[in-house]
């Protein structure tokens, strides 16, 4: 069963190369463009990540309280959890990180990086659980 | 109102027993004893008492004239319970009290009450009726029984002749006494008779009685006179009056009868009748007037003689009150007099008057006559006669002058004169002996005196060896004249007394003694005699030598001390009466210069004038001063006077004096002041070497004034009349002066003097001379300029510092302040108007209290900054204290205030471009921050596509790969063409903010710019939606820079859909011409501008909150609005959440615009 990703992203241009990027690696993509259709498809009892990757700068809440949501939830409250975010200061990642992100990553960005984050935190959760 | 002036007394109370008068003012004037008799027996008190002479209140109820007609008055006690008065029914007595009749009759004899006889024993008033029917025999002169009963007729009050009540029918049922008196019957007798049946005799003439009852039935009250018989067969007239007594049911029940006897009156018509003709027949022919008067009528009857004596004629009316008015006004009051005397003891009067005759004026007139009261049935009356004695008078009034004259003339005389009989009886005697002997009698009281006793009384009153009485007796004997003796009285008075015996044909007739008071003569000479003696001694107690020459010049009089004075030297004798010239020559060796001082004397005379203060030198070393006079007795030259002081001594003291006072001189001159001495008239006495340098000039000026000097020394006068002006002033006040001179005599001998004119007085307060002393305050006044030029340095510092310098009052009333104080405060003319604290803001008070108490405590002044509130504003100062003394105040303060409220404001100005500067720097950092973001999201988007591109040439090709890369660079593109839009606003923001902005104005149509900018960018947009545009059909000519016109419209435009997505709606672009203004909107209907971000909408990178992740820089607005406002123009939006925004910019038309 292929591994299932959630992707929060606003700025629909990148939601859709990026969709075409965890598509043609063999993921189950799924998408939201703004922070209440995340928390909507979160909160989905069927639906179940393997990862997430967010926005920071979404058009009705910040990407951090989608973390916070997460963080909270019932059963998917240890979900690996990526912001993705054109804020790269310093200060913006450490938040981010503080928070309970498992990891920040900044536009501009390699795809093969975020992939590989991605992967590695795939086959570290695979550890984890076995 | 008195209508019986003429009557007064007994006389008014003989006629009319209860009289009472009152004036126009209702208050009670005179009344009868009676009266007051019945007032005091029923009251207890006076009539005056009970009829208060006030009337108000008092008088009530009605009250009428005295004849005959009602009276009634009521007098109310204090506590108003009980009503007594005293009712005059016409002659009718009444009493009451409590509103009950106590007792009512004549004062005869009867009294009833309730119609029943009254006790009279029980009633006051029993013992003064008695009294009343008592005539006073000795007074009223009847002294028989018939007299008696007359005069009880007379006296009784009315003539009430008795009451009779009968039955209906008229049966008698009761009568009053009097009636059975005056009948002689008693009710016994009479009960059950009709009245007619026992008054009215056979003789009679009277009413049928069937008259009497048919008037009664008609119930009225009637009267009838008849003639009837009493008992003793005496006859009356009667007026009987006859009243039907009536119940309440109008039924008759009775008849009440009054009998009046009118015997007297229907005698008195007769006898007055009889005496008139009689009167008449007696008065003709007569050479007097003949005259009566009837006083209760008040009727006067003239004979025709009298008339015509008054030059009227016959058949002249002539009234009283005619009469008074031609009777001499000074006469008046004596006739009054006279008539108010006469009363029935002495009914007789005669005396003199003058009426006013027709023709000739006032006449004398001798009026004789009597009261006829005597005359009993007639009225009382005035009977007389009128002569005319005007001819008898004059001759009388002539001799009687002559007689006066006589008499005034002895009687002014300053001696005394007494005539005597030959048996020495007084025949004439006038004041001035009355004087002389002190008699407490009139002159006419001496008349017929015998002489002989009262010269023995007199033997007391004279000293002298022979009694008075006894030398008068010698004069007598001899009746020799004797002329000037004299007598002394023991009162220390001399009389000088003449004898002269009459001799009438030889016959000795009598002696007139004149008797002189010469004590003031007696005085005199003596006093003459012993004046010589007085002078004589005066003379001698003179200090001054004095000598009497008559024209001859033989010496008259020498006093004792010329003797004194010449013995010193020469013992000669010096007689009385002597030729000067002769004693001079004897004398002369006492002279220091004999020969040149009898020259001198001779040459005195010789001038005829007088001569003072000669000085003569004597051989013994005595100096004489000499007064020479001429004297006059009524302008002619009678004599000379000498007189000659011995001044020895008093010139050795003027010696002294002088010496004395140059002493001071000396001591005066000594001194380093300029000391002056100037009389009264301000010449100089006395001037000091310090005053005046030069010791001619010095001693030159004695006596001048400072006219004088100023013309000796060729100065101006100006100098003179300044001090003059001091010395009025000081004469004026008397008081000293002070001047201050300045001599600027070149720069070194510059000198101040200050002079002091100072005024001694004489003890009567005035001016005796001046003093001025100058003293040379130079150094003083140099002084005092350097101090003052202190002063003004001072003063010019406190003028032209800016900080606020003030003086306070130990109560920190604010004294003065400099002008920077009065400008900081906008205080002028501080002068104690204002506490500092009060201008100080009410926070800082505490403050204020603070500074004061350090510098109190001595610390060392502090300062601190306090708000002042002044006009309205608040200005910032520093305030410091220090603390003073004062010599008035004690201590005050002194303080300084620096205005730092600019400065406070420049710091404020620059905390707030601190401010701003952060403010600017956080929205950098935040621009920053949000640039990157901006620029990295289509960096994200490039970067990932380019990576995806390459990624799919490194895997196999696919239908769907070779589908994907056209969108991919599509993408890729796109966000390079958003970058390149992102930067080139930043390009603006920075050539905006730099000032490198180009702004090139032309004139274009706005309606081209907007069509072009539909067309180019929105025609039609990615979601389908196109810009609508909305333009006018004519030109909108604008001056505008088009580039960056179209920048703000591209700006707004796209902001208007990038805000409304969500809607199908497409924005609108349109253009209003608008007048002088164009306008450019765009509408929108999207998701709108909270209400709270409005307001900063315009600001450098503002976003507003709702905007969430639509792409801006916010810089867009900013960027419009400067643009706009480049142009002159405004832009205004309006805005509501959800519904769209409409942006509106304002342009001005065919207006020039640049930078």
């Amino acid at each position: 069963m292929a591994n299932n990703i959630l992707i929060i992203e606003d700025e629909m241009a990148l939601l859709e190369s990026l969709t075409l990027l965890f598509d043609m690696s063999g993921f189950t993509v799924t998408t939201a463009s703004n922070g209440s259709d995340a928390i909507a498809i979160l909160d989905k009892e069927d639906h179940h990540p393997e990862v997430i990757i967010c926005d920071v700068n979404l058009p009705d809440m910040p990407g951090h309280d989608i973390l916070k949501h997460l963080r909270q939830h019932k059963t998917k409250s240890t979900t690996p959890f990526i912001f993705l975010s054109a804020f790269a200061d310093k200060n913006d990642v450490q938040l981010g990180l503080n928070m309970g992100a498992d990891e920040y990553v900044t536009k501009p960005f390699h795809i093969q990086d975020l992939l590989n984050t991605v992967n590695a935190m795939l086959a570290k959760r695979r550890a984890d659980r076995k | 109102m008195t209508s019986h002036f003429e009557l007064t007394g007994a006389q008014l109370e003989r006629l009319y027993p209860f009289y009472l008068s009152f004036d126009s003012d209702l208050k009670i004037t005179a009344f009868s004893t009676q009266l007051n008799k019945i007032s005091a027996l029923t009251t207890g008190k006076k009539v005056t008492d009970i009829f208060d002479v006030k009337p108000t209140g008092l008088l009530e109820g009605h009250f009428e004239d005295i004849n005959g007609r009602s009276f009634q008055f009521i007098k109310k006690t204090d506590d108003n319970a009980r009503e007594s008065s005293v009712m005059i029914n016409g002659e009718l007595l009444f009493l009451e009290s409590n509103n009950q009749l106590l007792a009512l009759g004549t004062p005869n004899i009867y009294f009833y009450k309730d119609r029943k006889e009254v006790t009279l024993d029980q009633n006051p008033i029993t013992n003064f009726i008695s009294d009343l029917q008592k005539p006073d025999v000795s007074a009223s002169g009847y002294n028989n029984d018939a007299a008696l009963e007359k005069h009880v007729v007379k006296h009784r009050i009315g003539n009430i002749a008795g009451i009779a009540l009968t039955n209906a029918d008229g049966a008698i049922e009761w009568v009053s006494k009097d009636f059975e008196t005056s009948m002689g019957r008693t009710l016994e007798d009479v009960r059950g008779k009709r009245p007619r049946d026992i008054i009215y005799g056979k003789q009679s003439t009277y009413i049928p009685s069937s008259f009497v009852d048919e008037m009664v039935k008609k119930r009225a009250a009637f009267s009838f006179d008849n003639i009837g018989y009493n008992q003793f067969g005496k006859s009356f007239w009667f007026r009987t009056t006859v009243q039907p007594i009536i119940d309440a049911s109008n039924n008759i029940t009775g008849r009440y009868y009054t009998f009046e006897d009118i015997t007297d009156q229907k005698i008195t018509e007769h006898v007055y009748k009889h005496s008139y003709d009689l009167w008449r027949y007696a008065t003709i022919g007569s050479g007097d007037g003949v005259w009566g008067y009837d006083i209760k009528e008040q009727r006067l009857q003239v004979s025709d003689g009298l008339k015509e004596m008054l030059g009227f004629t016959a058949t002249s009316d002539l009234t009283l009150d005619f009469f008074k008015s031609i009777v001499h006004p000074e006469d008046f009051a004596e006739i009054l007099k006279t008539f108010s005397a006469l009363d029935n003891r002495s009914p007789h009067f005669s005396f003199d008057f003058r009426i006013m005759h027709q023709q000739l004026g006032y006449q004398y007139f001798r009026l004789r006559g009597m009261l006829m009261d005597a005359f009993p049935n007639a009225p009382a009356t005035f009977f007389g006669t009128l002569t005319n004695i005007h001819a008898e008078k004059e001759k009388d009034q002539q001799l009687k002058n002559a007689a006066l004259r006589m008499e005034a003339l002895l009687q002014n005389v300053n001696f005394g004169v007494l005539l005597e009989t030959q048996d020495r009886k007084v025949s004439l005697v006038n004041n001035g002996l009355i004087n002389i002997f002190n008699m407490p009698v009139v002159p006419e009281a001496l008349i017929g005196i015998d002489c002989s006793q009262m010269a023995y009384q007199l033997d007391d009153v004279f000293i002298g060896d022979i009694p008075f009485s006894q030398r008068v007796e010698e004069i007598l004997h001899h009746k020799k004249a004797v002329t000037d003796e004299l007598l002394y009285t023991t009162d220390k008075r001399v009389l000088e007394r003449d004898y002269v015996p009459i001799f009438v044909n030889d016959v000795y007739n009598g002696h007139l003694w004149r008797y002189k008071d010469v004590t003031q003569r007696f005085k005199l000479e003596h006093s003459v005699k012993t004046s010589d003696a007085r002078l004589s001694t005066l003379m001698n107690q003179l200090k001054q030598a004095v000598i009497f020459e008559d024209l001859g010049r033989n010496i008259i009089y020498m006093n004792g001390k010329l003797l004194e004075i010449v013995r010193r030297i020469t013992p000669v004798v010096l007689p009385e009466g002597a030729k000067t010239t002769e004693v001079l020559n004897r004398i002369k060796d006492i002279f220091e210069d004999p020969e040149k001082e009898l020259a001198r004397i001779e040459t005195i005379v010789a001038e005829h004038k007088k001569v003072e203060n000669d000085i003569v030198k004597l051989s013994n070393g005595t100096t004489l001063s000499r007064l020479f006079l001429p004297l006059t007795i009524d302008s002619e030259e009678t004599g000379y006077l000498w007189v000659y002081e011995d001044i020895t001594e008093s010139l050795e003291a003027q010696q002294q004096i002088i010496e004395q006072k140059e002493y001071y001189h000396r001591i005066l001159n000594e001194l380093p002041a300029d000391i002056v001495i100037l009389n009264n008239k301000r010449q100089f006495s006395f001037a000091n070497r310090s005053a005046i340098k030069d010791d001619t000039v010095r001693e030159w000026i004695i006596g001048k004034t400072m006219f004088d000097y100023c013309q000796y020394r060729n100065i101006d006068i100006s100098l003179a009349i300044e001090r003059e002006q001091i010395f009025k002033q000081v004469l004026k006040e008397m008081k000293a002066h002070t001047v201050f001179d300045h001599y600027n005599a070149g720069t070194d001998k510059e000198k101040y003097i200050m002079r002091v004119l100072h005024p001694f007085m004489s003890p009567d307060e005035k001016i005796e001379f001046l003093v001025a002393y100058g003293t040379d305050i130079t150094e003083q006044r140099k002084n005092q300029k350097r101090a003052e030029q202190q002063e003004h340095n001072i003063r010019t510092l406190l003028n032209v510092t800016t900080d606020g310098i003030f003086t306070c009052d130990s109560n920190l009333f604010i004294l003065f302040g400099n002008p920077s104080f009065e400008e900081i405060t906008g205080i002028r003319h501080a002068d104690k108007q204002h506490r500092f604290p009060d201008l100080v803001a009410a926070g800082d008070h505490n403050k204020i209290t603070r500074l004061i108490e350090m510098v109190e405590a001595g610390h060392e002044p502090d300062t601190t900054y306090v708000a002042l509130a002044v006009a309205g504003e608040t200005r910032y100062v520093d305030v410091a204290f220090i603390i003073s003394p004062d010599n008035s105040e004690g201590y005050r303060y002194i303080g300084k205030i620096t205005d730092i409220t600019e400065r406070l404001t420049k710091e404020q100005n620059l905390n707030e471009i601190i401010e701003k500067e952060r403010e600017l720097s956080q929205s950098k950092s935040r621009f920053i921050r949000i640039t990157s973001h901006e620029l990295r999201t289509p960096l994200a988007i490039i970067q990932a596509n380019a990576e995806l591109l390459q990624l799919i040439q490194t895997m196999p090709e696919t239908e769907q790969s070779v589908a994907r890369q056209p969108i991919m660079l599509s993408r890729i593109t796109k966000e390079v063409i958003h970058m390149t839009e992102i930067l080139n606003q930043l390009m603006m923001v920075s050539r905006i903010e730099t000032g490198k902005l180009d702004f090139v104005p032309e004139q274009v149509d706005l309606r081209k710019v907007i069509i072009d900018i539909a067309a180019d960018l929105y025609q039609p947009s990615n979601d389908g939606r196109s810009l609508v545009t909305e333009t006018p059909d004519t030109d909108v000519l604008v001056n505008v820079d088009v580039k960056l016109l179209r920048h703000a419209i591209v700006n707004l435009a796209s902001n208007a859909f990038k805000y409304s997505v969500q809607s199908k709606e497409s924005p609108i672009l349109r253009i209003l011409d608008h007048g002088d203004k164009a306008i450019i909107e765009v509408q929108d209907f999207g998701i709108g501008i909270p209400t709270e971000d409005q307001g900063k909408l315009f600001s450098t990178f503002f976003r507003a909150g709702n905007t969430g992740a639509i792409n801006g820089s916010g810089l867009g607005l900013t960027i419009v609005d400067y643009a706009v406002s480049l142009h002159g123009g405004k832009i205004e939006f309006t805005s509501v959440v959800n519904v769209g925004t409409t942006f509106r910019i304002i342009l001005n038309k065919n207006t020039t615009v640049g930078k």
